[in-house]
């Protein structure tokens, strides 16, 4: 409950003072690896998408480790099997099934044969439907100088209580300056920018990172008010121009809540004096041959729905630009004037020049090259004309 | 001129009477003079008397025969206040007790037992009610009474000369004969002795020893007095502390005087009167923010705390950091956590008594004081000279300051986080033998985190005694009282969301406990305690209009607790000695209450529900009965060394529900029922203890092996709080302790203190039929605060009497907890594996903390008297792990962090005035 969260801060604050965070690293025990995880729900009308990796140690840089060359495939309670293709894009390798619409009046299961032989299922699972997203707000607190989005929600028929989001957020920004000309180191020449080819405008995107989920069964509605998806503080990018966010929402079952946030609390930052301890829970997938085994992730089935909600800089009216570029005159510089390449050398990019007056103004390249934050990949839904 | 012509007149008239020869004496408002006439003329007595004008204005008015004459003479002279006696032709007048005109009975030969010779006067009296002084001898018991074989009981009170207070835990014991006895919680003892003079010694700490001659007829009754001694400092050879440790069959008894409390050096510079037991052997806590301790491997929840026999269930305000107790108030504190007594039932570890002082019986003191975040004050005195006092103490805390320094950004400038409490007691002497006893106690914590969250919690307590002395032999003690805790955590942030969460516990007691000192080998405690429950669990309301949250009231529950207890101590010989103890109790949760009973042998879950009961109000749900043993024997080698050992097994019927693990503030108590089962446990201890160094110190070697069982433990993802059905989330547990302890004590001197080593093993393991879902898969792992090597080192050292330095060393094996063994990303983030339940050990535990005391005035006859205390806790500064947890927020590598509470040395002052 929320309130032991409040309890952690008041002992946070009260021993501001004198307690301390460092860094640790425990001794003389044993890290374990390559245990399996599957990660992947069962999308009843579209395609499903499957991760299978290993588990890697603490320490390991790496991301995820990926296992290729595994038999993936999702099999209904009648027998029905519909198989999942293996899609190598760079490190990532994903299992994804064709469109497949499939009766939700039906359970069905995940397998999963791994190279080495074993298989691996999941219990056979029920599509839940969830109701459509009710709508996407946001609120600016000024005093605390920060925007949270939310999330509505609501199912009348109050069939639903347990919800789950993930988001996807698109975002335009611009540099801080406009750059018109810029430099050719191989013809030491300025060049002017066409307006198609500039470096202002740019986009970038991201995925959710925390795990969402609710349940309203001690409400006497099924519906969920204002559960805060993302925060952004008054100096972040991705509110100074247009802003997308695209919500997820599914349906859960109890027992896919409840590991859900056993996740999640097993995830908590805070992991001190009144969090409750650690402790593993079960998924729903089992190895045939070894019923023991480990294996982590819960596979759940059921549709998703989407909704996308977008704002300007000006509706949100909370961001402003706290950089300050710093503007050199290379022609004009003291003692003497500085030639263009070694300010190419610096790591500077011209913004404008005149040739008549032969001077040319320079910022620092991540002032007017928008691409040092983002891509110029403009997303098909984009509202707006810039390029 | 008058009077004498009267007299001449008179004593011719009867002279004539005479003369005239008839058998009768007839006078009237005759004087001793005539009366010497008459007796000497008629009988050939000379007449004796004093020459006193008292004695010669007497007259007598006299109407009798011959034979009654001296009779009647007798019996006037006797109203008077005058005794006569005849003997060998005198008559002997004198004031107040009569001659003895010849040598008492078989005063030269065997004694004879003589008929009850009650109509005489007794010969000696005790002469002064209060004994004091050495020079003088005192007389127990009438010597003419009867002899009786044995020993005679000599009981009575024992009072500081100042204040009038009751002292307790004084030594009082003979020479010779190897009895002792000691003050109990009123200044009372009650010693068998041998008949004849003898010295009778005392000694208490802080007191002059006193020595009194006694001459020992019967029993009897003799109060005393002793003076507090003002210098202390060079060595004493023996110490009451050291008998007493020796001798009483008591194990695993630590009592500290608050004298000492208030000299450990403790976190804010509050003496803090909880911490102090923190130093004990065998007494650990999971780490600094904890509110709660854990007795020999024993969970934070079977510790019974009680504060002048009220049960207290939160003991310390903001978390953990100060007790819930005025050390001003407090008189000592008692630790139980091997043989517990049987008058104490109800928790399986321990039991923790708290008592006040009773007051300054002569005049009103006080005293008063300042820290970085407490003030107190408290006051105290006669409010009728030696018949009634009163005692009153408050604390408050302005701790504000501390959110107030934060940033605005931080959210929590405007929190607020507050306690106070409030100590009162009234004692009330009816008469000699009755005393009546007022004790209440409130507190009250209050957060407010920020605009929209809030939680406060409060404990009331309230208690009547009533004490008795029956006879010399017999008294008893009886009480009543009510006891309340309940907290609240408001949230009204999000309107939709709003709520507020209640929880109380409320419980209603009647002790009532004897004491019989049947002869001088058997002791008898007896009596009856009964409490009865009313809890609620919990209760979720919605908070505004918007706000859609189900008000969800979890159904009250009801219990009563009763028992019967019975104890002997038993001194088979004067070394050897056994305390024989049964306690009986009761448990039964009460109607009105509906239950589900579920499929044996099952999970207990929706799906294995058999049926539905439901309990009529008042009656009985599931009686649960049984008995306790508290045994325990003591042999007495000698003076110097001793060995116990001892057996207990208790019950408990109440339990914390807590899955964090520290005590977390919203933890709340349920009561067993037909679904859930008491806890129960046992005991085995066994202990050394002896006096080295020409007895300046102490040392005790104790051993123990512990089992619990039916603890209460949660499956993974249960949820706690407002939960109706919580039989269906809770797992059975069991758990076994052992250790040995080794203590170290100085009493006395002028380097006092203790050294105190254990070691010691906690494991726990849940019980159950799925194993899968089981922690561990139901194998043994340790406990939360399981910490093998645990040192303890207290130490005060007084300069001169107004200068002394404490230091406090606390070393101790790193707490056991669950950390990653391995990392994966799932859901957009990554995730960790985490291994077996508490399989790994932070860091080692050591904290060194250090202070002054300084007493800048110590003229006994100022108005006020101060003291300033400065000190650093935590002296090193040493980063103590409390957890580790692990960022998963910042990339691929995982990062663990330790947090530390106390991160760097706190220093401290404060200022107290007595007055």
């Amino acid at each position: 409950m929320k309130n032991k969260t409040n309890i952690i801060y008041v002992i946070a604050t009260l021993l501001f003072v004198t307690s301390c965070v460092t860094p640790f690293e425990p001794e003389g025990y044993e890290q374990l690896e390559n245990i399996l995880v599957i990660e992947g729900d069962i999308n009843t009308s579209g395609k499903t998408e499957v991760i299978v990796s290993r588990s890697l140690k603490l320490g390991d840089i790496s991301k995820r480790n990926y296992v290729k060359g595994a038999s993936v495939w999702v099999e209904s309670e009648t027998g029905m099997k519909y198989t999942a293709y293996q899609y190598i894009n760079g490190q990532e390798v994903r299992y994804i099934t064709g469109y497949n619409y499939l009766a939700t009046d039906k359970s069905y299961k995940l397998c999963v044969i791994t190279p080495d032989g074993k298989q691996y299922e999941s219990d056979l699972v029920k599509p839940l439907i969830p109701p459509p997203v009710e709508s996407v707000e946001f609120v600016t607190d000024t005093t605390l100088k920060e925007v949270t989005f939310y999330v509505n929600a609501s199912d009348p028929a109050n069939k639903t209580h347990y919800y789950k989001w993930t988001y996807t957020e698109d975002w335009e920004f611009t540099a801080h300056k406009y750059a018109n000309f810029e430099y050719n180191p191989l013809t030491f020449k300025m060049e002017e920018i066409p307006d198609y080819r500039n470096k202002y405008y740019c986009w970038n995107k991201s995925e959710s990172k925390s795990i969402l989920i609710y349940s309203t069964t001690h409400l006497s509605e099924d519906r969920v008010y204002r559960m805060p998806l993302v925060k952004m503080g008054p100096n972040d990018l991705r509110i100074s121009l247009l802003y997308s966010i695209e919500v997820s929402q599914q349906a859960l079952s109890k027992e896919a809540y409840q590991y859900w946030e056993n996740l999640r609390k097993n995830s908590d930052q805070l992991g001190g004096i009144f969090s409750p301890q650690p402790s593993e829970m079960r998924g729903n997938i089992k190895c045939l041959s070894d019923p023991e085994e480990v294996v982590l992730g819960y596979i759940s089935a059921g549709t998703y729905v989407k909704k996308r909600f977008m704002a300007s800089k000006s509706e949100i009216n909370l961001y402003w630009d706290d950089h300050v570029c710093e503007i050199i005159i290379p022609e004009k510089a003291v003692p003497m004037p500085i030639p263009w390449s070694t300010m190419h050398e610096d790591g500077y990019v011209p913004i404008s020049y005149n040739p008549s007056e032969r001077e040319s103004v320079w910022v620092l390249k991540e002032c007017a090259d928008c691409r040092t934050k983002g891509t110029k990949n403009k997303p098909s839904f984009w509202p707006n004309n810039h390029y | 001129m008058k009077k004498l012509n009267l007299l001449l007149i008179a004593t011719l008239f009867s002279v004539l009477a005479f003369s005239q020869q008839t058998e009768r004496f007839v006078l009237k408002s005759a004087g001793l003079d005539t009366i010497s006439v008459i007796a000497y003329k008629n009988f050939g007595l000379k007449m004796y008397y004093p020459r006193t004008p008292e004695c010669d204005s007497l007259k007598f008015t006299i109407n009798t025969d011959y034979a009654g004459f001296l009779g009647e003479i007798t019996t006037l002279l006797r109203r008077e206040g005058y005794s006569a006696t005849r003997t060998k032709g005198m008559f002997i007048i004198v004031k107040g007790t009569p001659l003895i005109s010849s040598l008492p009975q078989g005063y030269f030969g065997k004694t004879k037992e003589s008929d009850s010779g009650d109509e005489l006067n007794p010969l000696l009296t005790n002469g002064e009610s209060i004994a004091r002084s050495e020079n003088k001898i005192y007389k127990i018991g009438d010597p003419n009474r009867p002899k009786v074989t044995g020993r005679s009981i000599v009981s009575g009170y024992v009072k500081d000369l100042d204040s009038g207070e009751p002292l307790i835990g004084i030594a009082v014991y003979t020479d010779k004969g190897n009895t002792s006895a000691v003050t109990d919680a009123y200044g009372f003892y009650r010693i068998p002795l041998p008949r004849g003079e003898q010295a009778l010694n005392l000694k208490g700490y802080g007191m002059e020893d006193t020595k009194l001659m006694l001459d020992v007829y019967n029993d009897g009754n003799l109060d005393i007095v002793m003076k507090e001694k003002v210098y202390s400092l060079k060595g004493v050879v023996l110490s009451a502390e050291n008998t007493q440790n020796l001798r009483s069959t008591q194990m695993g008894l630590e009592k500290v005087r608050i004298d000492r409390i208030k000299h450990v050096p403790a976190a804010f510079g509050e003496a803090d009167v909880l911490k102090i037991v923190l130093t004990l052997p065998g007494v650990k806590t999971v780490g600094e923010a904890s509110g709660g301790f854990n007795v020999r491997g024993g969970a934070t929840d079977q510790n019974l705390i009680l504060f002048n026999e009220g049960t207290i269930y939160n003991p310390t305000h903001l978390f953990g950091l100060f007790s819930a107790f005025n050390a001003d108030i407090v008189n000592d504190i008692e630790l139980y956590k091997s043989t517990i007594p049987a008058r104490y039932g109800g928790r399986i570890s321990s039991v923790l008594e708290i008592n006040n002082r009773d007051g300054n019986s002569k005049k009103i003191t006080g005293s008063a004081g300042i820290g970085l975040l407490t003030g107190k004050f408290h006051l105290e005195g006669p409010l009728k000279k030696d018949k009634t006092t009163f005692i009153l103490g408050a604390r408050t805390t302005y701790s504000d300051w501390i959110l107030g320094i934060l940033p605005e950004s931080s959210g929590y400038k405007s929190g607020a986080a507050s306690f106070h409490d409030v100590t009162a007691g009234i004692s009330h002497k009816l008469d000699e033998k009755n005393t009546l006893y007022l004790h209440a106690y409130y507190s009250k914590d209050g957060f407010k985190f920020s605009m929209d969250t809030s939680f406060n919690y409060q404990n009331l307590n309230a208690s009547i005694k009533w004490r008795s002395l029956i006879n010399e032999h017999h008294n008893l003690v009886i009480s009543s009282g009510y006891d309340h805790y309940n907290y609240r955590t408001n949230d009204v942030g999000n309107p939709v969301n709003a709520y507020s969460m209640n929880f109380s516990i409320k419980q209603g007691f009647v002790k009532a406990n004897f004491n019989w000192l049947i002869n001088e080998k058997h002791s008898l405690n007896y009596g009856l305690n009964t409490v009865f429950f009313h809890l609620s669990p919990g209760r979720l309301s919605p908070v505004g209009d918007e706000s859609l949250v189900n008000e969800k009231i979890l159904p009250t529950e009801r219990g009563v607790e009763s028992a019967l207890y019975l104890s002997d101590n038993w001194s088979i010989t004067d070394k050897f000695s056994l305390d024989l103890g049964l306690r009986y109790s009761l448990y039964s949760a009460l109607g009105e209450k509906k239950y589900y009973t579920y499929y044996p042998g099952e999970p207990k879950s929706e799906s294995t529900i058999i049926d539905t009961v439901t309990v009529a109000g008042g009656k009985l749900v599931k009686p649960m009965l049984g008995p306790e043993f508290r045994i325990s024997a003591r042999y007495a080698f000698n003076n110097d060394f001793s060995v116990k050992a001892g057996f207990n097994s208790m019950r408990q019927n109440i339990h914390m529900l807590s899955n964090t693990t520290a005590i977390s503030p919203t933890d709340t108590w349920k009561l067993s029922d037909a679904n859930i089962d008491p806890q129960k446990g046992w005991q085995a201890a066994f202990g050394m203890y002896g006096n080295i160094l020409n007895r300046r110190i102490e040392v005790s070697l104790e051993g123990y092996y512990k089992e619990m069982y039916n603890y209460l433990d949660y499956k993974s993802g249960a949820i706690i709080n407002m939960n109706e059905f919580i039989e269906r989330d809770v797992v059975e547990t069991s758990g076994r302790a052992y250790g040995a302890e080794i203590m170290f004590k100085k009493p006395l001197g002028k380097l006092n203190g203790w050294l105190a080593y254990t070691y010691s093993r906690t494991m726990l393991r849940q019980v159950g039929e799925d194993k899968g879902s089981l922690i561990n898969r139901g194998d043994w792992y340790s406990a939360s605060y399981d910490k093998p090597h645990d040192l303890k080192v207290v130490a005060n050292y007084k300069f001169t009497q107004r200068f002394s330095i404490s230091l406090n060393v606390d070393y101790s094996s790193g707490r056991p907890v669950t950390i990653p063994l391995s990392k994966y990303y799932y859901g957009n983030g990554y995730r960790l594996f985490y291994s077996d339940r508490n399989a790994y050990r932070i860091p080692d535990y050591f904290r060194m903390d250090f202070s002054i005391n300084i007493e800048p005035s110590h003229n006994l006859k100022l108005l006020t008297h101060s003291t300033i205390t400065l000190g650093v806790y935590n002296l090193t500064g040493r980063k103590n792990a409390y957890s580790i947890y692990y960022d998963t927020q910042s990339g691929s590598k995982i990062q663990g962090y330790k947090l530390s509470i106390f991160g760097a040395p706190i220093p401290y002052i404060t200022y107290n005035i007595k007055f």
